[in-house]
């Protein structure tokens, strides 16, 4: 059993708001900076602090143009005690919800905010190949091999082989996610149904993976500020609290030696739950970082949802959809709402545990979990 | 030789006697002197004890297939003609995960598991790549 290493400091710090831009998709009326901006009003106006209030200011670097904390504290005017970069992108999200909560308990901040702007799709990012070879080995390379995507495909497929997944199975999980993306009036794809045999007749990016099974690449800002629970309690809305952290760096990823990430992901599952006082049997919502669809199988297997090589059959028969036993990425994620590598995510399962969710809202949800992608498997638990 | 037009390796300190290698049709890999750990990716360090002082053996040039994938989006342009191509990691006989192309065979007729054997190919005057053949 792995301790909790960030300390127990369950039901001490609670996410009090959450802003984002009014939209998502390339916003040409928009720079940078004046993206963050919307999205830091819209958190200000959640939970009714004044931009003076924030005495802390985390950086989420996007995979677009760059934002520095020195420049994005000079551009949106914030005064802090504290502020730095936390990169790279959506492998270090979890964590990085990790840092700003213990600003707060340690009282390095009162009022810690977390900024994230990105604009990918206008920069140009494609994730592989010349000029962009972010997820290649640059052995690899000779033979073609590039992209983070090819690499969770060569995954899958040897999952396929061990546990006698099909791809059919696996379009179920595109399929839920899109059904969520439908009830979302901010989702990208909210007009674009997709059936099983949509999915089956999808094209092949990287065999054995098809475009549905991979995330889009978007424009966005996404703010959101955590304070402590004693805070928290006079402010707007209800405060979501804290109550389980953890993250296990399994950097061994292009050596194919980790088995499916379970070790880190396993490693993480142990800190989480002890930290939190839950099982996943108490997860009333999950969220996951679907880069590529086939991490939710592996995260299902390490974080204990089901048994090894039985993610196929569980994701089956609407258990993952809305309304199902276990709704998952109930915003439609990255695969179909919006990919801000994680962050769109958290304003979700806030929402989702206020209520504030609409046609989408998952009735009575009270606790939600996020799993971040290996190599840097990381996790979080909220409760209302 | 025409140019060769497809990506090359990143040669480094620690990778140089690997590709030298594949140029005498050789395939090596390090194995730590100190501890024995098999280091497969090209390192100047031992991952497991830190040690310098990593060897390189000869290996069999026989696996099996681990896994494989087929490219059916164009990422690089020198890839372009070959689309769709496979990728694959073969496991070699001693424990080596290694991503290479499989040859002489349909992507269709790949199989998880099935043996291969090293075939080396000399794609330009400085360069050759190592691949692998169903036996």
């Amino acid at each position: 059993m792995v301790e909790p290493v960030i300390g127990n400091f369950k039901d001490k710090v609670a996410i009090v708001g959450v802003g984002t831009t009014e939209r998502w998709g390339p916003m040409p009326e928009l720079d940078i900076w004046a993206m963050a901006a919307q999205a830091l009003r819209n958190c200000l106006d959640d939970c009714g602090l004044k931009k003076e209030d924030i005495d802390g200011v985390v950086v989420g670097q996007g995979t677009g143009q760059p934002t520095p904390y020195d420049a994005m504290v000079e551009r949106l005017g914030i005064y802090p005690r504290f502020t730095c970069d936390y990169r790279p992108g959506g492998r270090l999200f979890g964590p990085s919800v990790g840092l700003v909560a213990s600003l707060v308990y340690s009282g390095v901040s009162n009022y810690c905010a977390f900024i994230y702007t990105n604009n990918a799709r206008s920069w140009g990012r494609k994730f592989g190949g010349e000029g962009d070879e972010a997820g290649t080995n640059l052995m690899a390379r000779a033979y073609g091999m590039t992209s983070p995507g090819a690499y969770l495909a060569m995954d899958f497929n040897r999952y396929m082989h061990r546990f006698g997944m099909t791809e059919r199975k696996l379009g179920a999980i595109a399929v839920a996610q899109r059904k969520h993306a439908g009830l979302h009036p901010m989702a990208l794809m909210k007009d674009r149904p997709l059936s099983i045999d949509d999915y089956m007749n999808g094209r092949y990016v990287t065999y054995p993976l098809r475009v549905y099974d991979y995330c889009m690449i978007n424009d966005g800002a996404v703010v959101f500020i955590m304070t402590t629970a004693e805070r928290a309690r006079d402010l707007k809305k209800p405060p979501i609290y804290i109550i389980g952290l953890g993250e296990r760096a399994g950097y061994s990823h292009y050596n194919f030696d980790t088995d499916f990430s379970y070790l880190p992901y396993r490693d993480t599952a142990d800190q989480i739950y002890k930290m939190a006082g839950v099982g996943t049997k108490d997860i009333d919502i999950l969220y996951y970082y679907d880069a590529f669809s086939p991490f939710l199988l592996f995260m299902l297997e390490g974080f204990g949802f089901c048994k090894v090589g039985e993610a196929g059959d569980f994701i089956q028969g609407g258990r993952i959809e809305i309304g199902g036993e276990l709704p998952v990425n109930t915003s439609g994620g990255h695969l179909s709402e919006v990919y801000l590598q994680g962050r769109a995510i958290l304003v979700e399962m806030v929402r989702q545990l206020r209520g504030e969710c609409g046609a989408r809202q998952v009735k009575g949800a009270k606790i939600a979990q996020y799993m971040g992608a290996s190599p840097n498997a990381s996790s979080f638990i909220l409760r209302r | 030789m025409s140019p060769y037009e497809k990506p090359r390796p990143v040669i480094d300190m620690a990778s140089q006697p690997f590709w030298d290698a594949a140029k005498r049709h050789e395939l090596i890999a390090q194995k730590c002197k100190r501890c024995g750990h098999k280091v497969f990716q090209p390192n100047t360090v031992c991952t497991k004890c830190l040690s310098p002082d990593l060897g390189w053996m000869k290996l069999s040039g026989k696996g099996k297939v681990w896994s494989f994938v087929v490219f059916h989006q164009k990422y690089y342009s020198g890839f372009a003609n070959d689309i769709p191509y496979n990728v694959a990691v073969v496991e070699t006989e001693e424990g080596y995960k290694m991503i290479t192309n499989l040859m002489g065979i349909k992507n269709e007729e790949i199989k998880i598991g099935m043996p291969v054997e090293v075939a080396f190919e000399d794609v330009a005057d400085d360069l050759t790549l190592i691949k692998f053949r169903p036996i």
